[in-house]
């Protein structure tokens, strides 16, 4: 079969094809130039970036945290700081891709995801911290609502003591504890049970009027007091490892 | 695409350039503070054992009680005897941790009056004291407690043939007659070896016991004082 030309094709070959030429000369322009944008800023905007999020990270971790409610805030803003790195990329476009090759822009891209993995790390070691805080936080509170604020218990408010006790215990056991928090939580199980037991020895002995297992019952409900006051060394240093650990992050990020 | 800019507020230059933030982040943890403040609770004693202790107390109060018995010295008749040598020695007899002392009670001498009175006499000056003395011993009469001259500065033949020594005597005759003052009879030996009661008329009888200037256990109360038998 023979392939018939356009009438108007046939008569305009000469002006078709110097325009053809004209628009491919002018993509290519446009190409090389757009290429040479995107290369040139390449390193300055991951600079740029990388800036920018460390003075997100660094103003967050500035705030003040003296007051509760300035360390939920602390705590919020430490738990947004790793939004700002999802988006983060080395990507290039897939038209400019191929271009690496030349010079030094392969390294370019290299040293670029090696930055934006340390800043990932720094990110998911930033959002586990404020999950061991939050954890942290709660069994604060928890704790702190069992010890109250009475220092004499007169014997009528002992039935109450144990069951703010056997609350917090049932309340410890069911909290959600990342990893990390596990041996913090372990220690306040063990130390709130510990008191719990006591308060039940120290009620039984109450109810059947037996001086001898009530001072026995004192004596263990003292010491079951100072276990569980050692949960501040399990918790300082569990704590000191978090923040070593995120330090850490932080340096090899920034 | 390549980054996102993240448009977050300027922060100053100090902060940015923070390499460490420990302290920041330490302020952070409250655990430690909650754990630091727990305090071992108070317990006010309840009411059962304020009781069982105030019991336990004045049972305690009364066991521990010291009374102190006061008497007086003197003498009657015609007396050869070491006037002070006797008061020296009836007073380190009636406070000896031997005697009856033991009741928890201290035996003070007075210059006049207390709560009875010691006297050394002539043995021929006993009767004047009661029908019930007589001159060959010693006797209680009332709140005279009477020692014959004669057996303090003597004893008495069986118990000097028995080798008794004369401070033994001396210390017997001061807690038997004593011993009456406080309440007592007198006793019978226990049985044959065991020390005699003080209150045994050991002068006359040994009744097969062996000689004891010193209340036994079982003579440890007195009508007088109000103290029970243990």
């Amino acid at each position: 079969m023979k392939l018939t030309v356009h009438p108007f094709l046939a008569a305009h070959k000469r002006i078709i094809f110097i325009v053809g030429i004209g628009i491919a000369a002018l993509a290519i322009g446009l190409y090389v130039v757009w290429s040479v944008t995107i290369w040139g800023g390449y390193v300055s905007s991951y600079e740029g970036w990388k800036k920018d999020a460390r003075q997100v990270v660094d103003q967050a971790l500035a705030l003040p945290s003296t007051s509760r409610e300035e360390r939920v805030r602390k705590l919020e803003a430490l738990k947004n700081i790793s939004d700002r790195v999802e988006k983060a990329t080395c990507d290039v476009h897939i038209l400019l891709r191929w271009q690496d090759v030349f010079g030094n822009l392969k390294q370019h891209e290299v040293t670029c995801q090696k930055h934006v993995e340390a800043l990932r790390e720094f990110m998911a070691a930033a959002k586990k911290f404020s999950f061991y805080l939050e954890n942290e936080q709660k069994l604060a509170m928890i704790v702190s609502a069992a010890i109250g604020t009475q220092e004499k218990l007169v014997d009528t408010s002992w039935a109450a003591q144990l069951a703010a006790w056997q609350k917090a215990m049932q309340d410890i056991d069911g909290l959600s504890a990342i990893a990390e928090f596990r041996p913090v939580k372990q220690a306040a199980l063990q130390g709130v049970k510990g008191v719990s037991d006591s308060w039940q020895a120290v009620l039984a002995a109450h109810e059947a009027k037996d001086k001898a297992k009530y001072i026995q019952a004192q004596a263990q409900l003292a010491g079951a007091y100072a276990t569980l006051s050692t949960l501040k060394t399990v918790s300082s240093q569990q704590f000191g490892q978090e923040v070593a650990s995120l330090q850490k992050a932080y340096a090899a990020a920034f | 695409m390549l980054f996102s800019s993240a448009a977050g507020p300027m922060v100053n230059l100090a902060s940015t350039s923070q390499s460490t933030f420990t302290p920041q982040l330490q302020s952070l943890e409250t655990l430690s503070s909650v754990a630091a403040s727990i305090k071992v609770p108070v317990l006010e004693d309840p009411t059962w054992l304020q009781q069982q202790n105030a019991a336990e107390a004045a049972q305690k109060k009364n066991n521990n009680a010291t009374k102190t018995v006061t008497y007086s010295v003197t003498s009657k008749g015609a007396i050869t005897a070491d006037m002070a040598e006797f008061k020296a020695q009836a007073n380190a007899t009636l406070n000896d941790s031997r005697g009856w002392a033991r009741l928890g009670v201290t035996f003070q001498e007075v210059s006049s009056g207390g709560m009875f009175t010691l006297v050394l006499s002539e043995a021929s000056q006993m009767t004047s004291f009661s029908s019930g003395c007589g001159t060959e011993y010693s006797c209680r009469a009332g709140r005279y407690v009477v020692i014959n001259q004669d057996r303090w500065l003597g004893a008495t033949s069986s118990w000097n043939q028995a080798g008794g020594s004369l401070r033994d005597y001396r210390h017997m005759v001061i807690n038997h007659e004593t011993g009456h003052w406080l309440g007592h009879d007198h006793e019978s030996c226990g049985g044959p070896g065991q020390a005699a009661p003080v209150m045994q008329q050991q002068s006359i009888s040994l009744q097969g016991c062996s000689f004891n200037p010193w209340p036994i256990a079982t003579e440890l109360w007195s009508t007088q004082l109000g103290i029970d038998k243990r």
